[in-house]
């Protein structure tokens, strides 16, 4: 089937017409002749008509073939060779091979035989016929006799070449243009809105080349927001066309190529440019705001750090329009991304990540010097609202671990360009070296993403609680007890990678210790419920779906440090699925959560609850019903970045593959939920764009939140506060001689705030 | 048909259960506060006293908070107990001599884009073969049962990883270096080989067969 070519025996034919006959002896006779008509028996007519197809009867006379049929065992054979128009045989009788016809070992009792021919666009064919006439006794002898004769036949003109398939790639991006354009045109309604009476063209430039110039932390906010959700899109879409190719076992929607170049692309994108841009997009919003800033330190270098992202994107995406972007998966091991087999389209998907490296560098010094030294009177760091610590310590992450990464991709870059051999084995390079640079930073980069939604749900429970959030110091120390422990834990992604066993054993070790601070997190948000008064909102309900997922997504991450389950569970679904349990079920519905909690602040309007709670609903229960299954399909042994896979074998197949039947099935239900999920997000963007419109007015503290984000009306004025606001403590300190740690860490405003 | 090798099922049954225990306790607190606690609109007491610009009063509990970073680790310290052991069954240095006190015999599998190619070394057929898969058109290993094996991986090319689903053995063969897997057969039968690393376009199709014999 798909599994290998065919090995059964393929009777004789005749091969190696070019040299004369190789299946038979002998030599060409004259009292053989060859001959070539139309099927119906009229003569080959000279000229064909385009992409149509011709019957024909092709044989011979004479020689000691031409006897009454079945007065002997073989009669004779044939070979055609067309050089334009594809051949195709009508019957047992013949057979294709490398693009020839000729006959089978069924159809050698005959002295003609019935072909088919499609006729190209233009040109002249010439067909080749080369015929055996046989004496019969099965064996080569010199009284068997061939011969050889060439017929033509020309086109009648007016047939015009089809036009070539579009590759599906091409289509893709092409529509992603064109929604592009769209957004566009739909800007420009966006600005005709606000004021539909004074609408004016002159007005419009200076309009829009203020979003584009902004220094404005809430504005950068917002592009950084709009521009990770609509690579959420795009990543989505991705994703949705590789659940197509997989429904079905042996699909042939998209070829492997694609399907090698979509997971690649729709990691990146996931990850790169849409979680980063829309958490980036939160933290400006909001980090100042929280604080009591009036923006952030370093304003243009925030713009930078935004505008090298869409760069970025295009440079990530440049190879897509040939066909040829990157296809190395999105952790681009090594060798395989040095191989020359690669997409050109790599190399562009390195340099878009080094920009986005440098971009995430710039905006580490921002948020670090801007929580660090801008924080109001009376905010010392153990009054932080917990979102600006989890930003703190996710962009302490980051700028931590990111220059291993820059390394590492200004290394494959060099490899892939000027043919260095860092990676490369033949020149004495080191192909484990690359995966422990990447997951030096690859692993603290997924929690950058997380600790955010952390901070969020930390945000939003509390308020729906209508309390304090349970631990407060705790929760600060868990947030940085996990920063810490990320940057000790990457070696369990190379557990089967070859890398030194001993260091393989401490990371087993130490993988397990994530659990504890995270336990304590998931501990103290359902403390933070104990005895409050709940309110349902919208953003309520994604922070419980948030704590259920991302519980799930724990629990199955602590399958994988054991070394004896890791050989097993290691690049099956059962990783894809906990990392989706952990970055949709955890980022994902953190980051929804955010949308829901401080669209009101953000626009001056409130969003409908009701579209808000179909959207939690419909998406809650099929994201279930995508990545639950996924860890049964894991544990039977299904691999990842696999475009088909293969079924054990049963009634339907005759593969030998690994998975049970029931693994189609469960397949099928996850593509079908993986839709329902893609389309359940038009609701939040259709309540984001009528609420935009139509939504009621927002007051200035909607939910009853305490931190300073609240204070401020919305959506706030520029700059962000009029007057700076002083932090009141409702706790009691006592005073004490603060110590060198304290003196540095403390605003040096703090003893005048006191009084 | 059981996969995954003894050892992995052993450790699965453990966490499995572990992680329903932990599961129904963190899932019950959490659907008990969800809807005991519930407040309908309009009656919201505002229990801390949140006030916008003032930092609300602390709520904690130091014994609380102990308890729940004390038993997960207590948890989390058995269960890394418990797995220390296994760890030398499935998977240990290539340079170590081997598991104690059993005879093992070294096959030699070096990955191609994209075909496996096995090498039985020095080994009688019986021991070891490599043939055609009649069926597939696979190539096939041919290994006798009871017997302890150790692969010894290498690639010609990139990285590939072969990996014995039924054994749930799989490591990476990387170019330039040699890993090994133990591989304790002792099922019959015709197996799957496929490969685990993304190793380029016919990544899904660089299969094989395991079969084996009495």
């Amino acid at each position: 089937m798909l599994l290998a070519p065919s090995m059964q025996a393929r009777p004789t034919g005749i091969s190696n017409v070019e040299t004369g006959c190789s299946c038979h002896t002998g030599s060409p006779n004259s009292e053989v002749s060859v001959f070539m008509t139309l099927a119906n028996g009229s003569a080959l007519p000279e000229t064909y008509n385009a992409a149509e197809t011709y019957s024909f009867l092709v044989g011979f006379t004479g020689g000691p073939g031409d006897v009454a049929a079945g007065t002997q065992e073989n009669m004779g054979g044939f070979n055609l060779v067309a050089t334009k128009g594809t051949l195709a045989s009508t019957d047992d009788s013949s057979q294709l091979m490398a693009g020839q016809l000729t006959h089978t070992d069924s159809g050698n009792d005959q002295t003609s035989w019935t072909v088919e021919w499609t006729s190209p666009a233009s040109g002249t064919s010439s067909f080749t016929l080369t015929v055996n006439s046989v004496n019969g006794d099965g064996s080569a002898s010199a009284d068997d006799y061939w011969a050889q004769s060439t017929f033509t036949m020309s086109s009648m003109g007016g047939g015009e070449e089809p036009l070539a398939d579009a590759d599906g790639l091409v289509v893709l991006f092409s529509a992603i243009i064109l929604v592009t354009l769209l957004l566009f045109v739909a800007i420009v309604y966006v600005f005709y809105r606000m004021n539909p009476e004074g609408f004016s063209w002159s007005a419009f430039a200076p309009w829009i080349s203020e979003w584009l110039t902004s220094t404005d932390h809430k504005k950068i906010g917002t592009l950084y927001f709009v521009a990770g959700l609509f690579y959420f899109v795009v990543g989505g879409v991705l994703a949705l066309l590789m659940r197509t190719q997989l429904a079905i076992p042996g699909n042939d929607f998209l070829t492997k190529d694609e399907y090698n170049q979509f997971f690649t692309l729709h990691g990146t994108i996931m990850i790169f440019l849409a979680a980063m841009p829309m958490i980036n997009g939160f933290a400006n919003w909001i980090v100042p705001l929280q604080i009591g800033a009036k923006d952030l330190a370093f304003p243009r270098i925030n713009a930078m750090a935004f505008w090298l992202n869409p760069v970025a994107s295009v440079l990530i995406m440049s190879g897509i329009f040939s066909g040829n972007a990157a296809d190395v998966g999105w952790t681009g091991y090594q060798p395989i991304t040095g191989w020359v087999g690669t997409h050109t389209g790599a190399t562009f998907w390195i340099a878009g990540q080094i920009m986005l490296v440098a971009s995430s560098t710039l905006a580490g010094i921002n948020f670090i010097t801007t929580i660090a030294g801008m924080r109001a009177p009376g905010m010392g760091w153990m009054q932080m609202p917990l979102f600006t610590w989890s930003i703190l310590v996710s962009i302490m992450c980051l700028f931590i671990s990111i220059p291993a990464f820059g390394i590492g991709l200004i290394e494959a870059f060099l490899d892939r360009t000027v043919a260095t051999s860092f990676f490369n084995v033949s020149a004495g390079g080191d192909p484990v070296l690359w995966s422990h640079l990447f997951w030096y930073f690859g692993h603290p980069e997924v929690y950058v993403v997380i600790l955010p939604a952390f901070g969020i749900v930390s945000e939003v429970l509390a308020t729906s609680a209508r309390r304090a959030i349970f631990g407060y110091r705790s929760m600060v120390f868990a947030l940085a007890g996990i920063g810490f422990v990320s940057f000790i834990v990457y070696g369990h992604h190379m557990l089967t990678s070859g890398m030194s066993p001993a260091l393989r054993f401490v990371m087993m070790l130490t993988t397990m210790a994530v659990a504890v601070p995270t336990g304590i997190k998931i501990f103290n948000w359902l403390k933070t419920m104990h005895g409050g008064s709940l309110v349902y909102r919208t953003h309520t309900l994604w922070a419980l779906g948030f704590l259920i997922t991302f519980t799930l997504g724990g629990i199955s991450g602590m399958f994988f440090p054991a070394i004896s389950m890791n050989t097993h569970l290691h690049e099956t679904y059962f990783v894809v699925a906990h990392f989706h349990y952990v970055l949709v079920g955890g980022v994902v519905f953190g980051l929804f959560s955010a949308i829901y909690y401080w669209y009101p602040k953000m626009t001056g309007r409130m969003m409908n609850e009701r579209l808000g709670v179909i959207h939690f609903l419909i998406a809650f229960i099929s994201y279930n019903g995508i990545f639950w299954p996924m860890h049964k399909l894991g544990l039977w042994g299904m691999t990842r970045r696999h475009h088909t896979y293969f079924m054990q074998a049963n009634e339907y197949s005759d593969v030998i593959g690994t998975l049970p039947p029931e693994a189609a099935g469960w397949n099928m239900f996850i593509t079908i939920n993986a839709f329902i999920f893609g389309l359940s997000s038009l609701f939040m963007v259709i309540n984001m764009v009528v609420s935009l419109i139509k939504g009621q007015k927002a007051p200035a503290d909607p939910w009853g939140g305490w931190s300073f984000e609240w204070l401020t009306t919305s959506p706030p004025p520029t700059p962000s506060f009029d007057e700076i606001p002083t932090l009141i403590d409702a706790n009691v300190h006592e005073e004490k001689e603060p110590n060198w740690l304290m003196r540095m860490m403390v605003p040096d405003n703090h003893e005048e705030v006191a009084k | 048909m059981a996969v995954g090798g003894a050892s992995y099922n052993e450790l699965f049954e453990i966490f499995w259960n572990w992680s329903i225990f932990v599961g129904v306790i963190v899932f019950g607190w959490q659907l008990h506060h969800s809807f005991f606690y519930r407040s309908k609109d309009g009656e919201v007491p505002n229990i801390d006293n949140l006030k916008v610009g003032e930092f609300p009063l602390h709520y904690h509990n130091g014994k609380l908070e102990a308890a729940w970073i004390i038993a997960p680790s207590i948890l989390i310290i058995y269960l890394t107990v418990l797995i220390i052991g296994p760890t030398s069954d499935v998977w240990e240095d290539p340079d170590a001599i081997g598991v104690e006190g059993v005879d093992y015999f070294e096959v030699g599998v070096t990955g191609y884009q994209w075909y496996w190619e096995f090498d039985c070394r020095e080994l009688s057929t019986d021991l070891c073969d490599v043939g055609v898969d009649a069926d597939t058109g696979l190539t096939t290993l041919i290994l006798k049962n009871n017997t302890m094996y150790r692969i010894d991986l290498t690639s010609g090319d990139v990285t590939h990883s072969p990996y014995f689903v039924q054994w749930g053995a799989k490591e990476d063969a990387v170019p330039g270096l040699q890993t090994a897997i133990w591989l304790p057969i002792d099922l019959t039968g015709k197996f799957f080989i496929d490969c685990a690393e993304f190793c380029g376009d016919d990544h899904a199709y660089m299969t094989a067969i395991l079969e084996v014999h009495e």
